[in-house]
């Protein structure tokens, strides 16, 4: 009797120790940014409708009850198709015959953003300003070995600069506030961009805010396209990391946030791994294919 | 001539019969003590309860567990009594096949997911193997290390579309697929 004693005692003691410790706190009156992954994030969202014009302005077009979005951004694929030297609203080159133009996904992003602004609807669902995260895909053929010349970078990276000019013209023209974060896996597309004088007029001007992005997923050899966090040099001006919480290691999100950078993660699916790194992590923004379920979450 | 008789037959009869059956104590042969066992039969199934305990993300740091044991299978429910503090809960059934220190295992978890005006359900297959730890108060507390995969292969319910785990790419699976580490001790309570 005196061990079993003993042993509840014990139990005891670590119960309340343990759960003093791991208490999870709520998310409060946190509020990230909530951007739609790859332009499709209205479940179920199927993967095959990545970066297509339906699932855009669908997600676009998600509103609460009070007519209020249900996003505060968008991100958009683009891939520099490097057999027919083209610029795509693609996630990759599954199926390049009926991937859009870049055009596409600016103009439908323009023309929904103008409207609602116009006719003074909030834009974003808590944010002040809408976000477009354009991602500058680093790869230009089927496979992900298949990477850019230098000429190919500086045509992508001229692609990219013509999305945000005409981003910035729309802002302007309707006025309303807009960010543009131009992200990438490859260091050498984001330094080229940061060289690009297009660019720089854009982050130095006064009419949109434009930032540079690293992004960080599956790492090697699982996946070549994440890079380690020294490959991207000072001089680029990232001032963004967008990472998988999954994949990332706790002491590279710690470092990315060490250089000052603001913090986003990305995801495929909500379950509670994402959720609880959401807690953990307090990332600036939330890039999610669920937007109803996120936005749920974060409001309950 | 005939009580002569008599008394010789008498007294033969008198040498001849047992002690025993006069009442007299029969000499001791000389043999081991006999040992009578007085402690209870050894018990084979065991009421267990305790604490589940792990670090990684996706489920609380700290559940408990409710099971019973048999000498090669345990059954096991983990209850999550963090749901308080953030309205998501994760109750796994798992069944352990325990004939050695190595335990593989089957389950499921059931995740709850709260939302602002509901709950949304995700169904996990469970599969690792778990190892004993070192055991405690002469075996009342017993501890096990395991190793733990889990598929949320159906995600249903809040007001949201149903959505089943699906294979075609690796962007459909990869954030449904989770490893995990955990560490549990129970006491054990014999019931037979």
């Amino acid at each position: 009797m005196k061990r079993d004693r003993q042993a509840t005692t014990m139990a005891l003691a670590m119960l309340t120790a343990l759960g003093c410790a791991s208490c999870s706190s709520n998310v409060g009156d946190y509020a990230p940014r909530v951007i739609c992954h790859n332009a499709n994030c209205v479940e179920p969202a199927d993967i095959k409708d990545d970066d297509t014009p339906p699932a855009l302005r669908e997600s676009l077009e998600l509103v609460d009850d009070e007519d209020r979005p249900l996003i505060d951004g968008v991100e958009i694929d683009t891939f520099w198709y490097g057999e027919e030297s083209r610029c795509l609203f693609a996630h990759d080159l599954n199926s390049p015959e009926t991937a859009s133009d870049f055009n596409v996904a600016v103009d439908i992003i323009t023309k929904h953003l103008e409207e609602r602004a116009l006719a003074d609807k909030p834009i974003t669902r808590s944010a002040d300003r809408f976000t477009v995260l354009v991602e500058l895909k680093g790869h230009v053929g089927v496979s992900k070995s298949e990477k850019h010349t230098a000429e190919q970078r500086l045509e992508h990276v001229g692609c990219a600069v013509n999305i945000g000019q005409r981003l910035a013209a729309s802002a302007s023209m309707a006025e309303y506030p807009l960010e543009v974060i131009f992200t990438s896996f490859d260091p050498a597309l984001l330094l080229d961009l940061s060289e690009d004088e297009g660019f720089q007029i854009l982050r130095d001007g006064d009419r949109i805010t434009a930032r540079l992005g690293v992004l960080a997923g599956v790492p090697k050899p699982l996946d070549n396209q994440t890079q380690p966090i020294d490959a991207f040099p000072e001089e680029a001006g990232i001032d963004f990391a967008s990472v998988h919480p999954h994949w990332t290691r706790h002491a590279s999100i710690r470092a990315y946030e060490s250089r000052g950078w603001e913090l986003g993660l990305w995801m495929f699916s909500i379950v509670p791994e994402t959720l609880d790194a959401i807690e953990v992590y307090r990332p600036d923004y939330v890039t999610t294919s669920e937007a109803r379920a996120l936005t749920r979450w974060l409001e309950r | 001539m005939k009580k002569s008789l008599a008394l010789f037959l008498f007294l033969i009869a008198l040498v001849t019969t047992p002690a025993t059956a006069l009442g007299e104590d029969p000499p001791q042969p000389e043999r081991p003590p006999e040992v009578i066992d007085v402690s209870e039969p050894e018990k084979k199934g065991f009421l267990e309860f305790g604490l589940n305990l792990r670090t990684d993300l996706g489920v609380h740091p700290l559940r408990v567990d409710i099971g019973f044991r048999l000498p090669k299978l345990e059954v096991l429910l983990i209850a999550d009594p963090m749901f308080v503090f953030d309205k998501q809960s994760s109750t796994d059934l798992i069944f352990f096949f325990t004939p050695k220190k190595v335990h593989p295992y089957a389950g499921w978890r059931m995740t709850t997911i709260g939302l602002v005006d509901g709950r949304q359900f995700q169904q996990n297959l469970l599969v690792g193997v778990g190892l004993a730890l070192p055991e405690f108060l002469d075996g009342r507390l017993r501890g096990q290390w395991g190793f733990e995969l889990a598929m949320a292969t159906v995600k249903h319910g809040g007001g949201l579309p149903s959505e089943t785990l699906s294979f075609g790419s690796a962007r459909s699976y990869l954030d449904l697929v989770n490893f995990a580490m955990f560490a549990r001790y129970d006491f054990q309570l014999g019931v037979f």
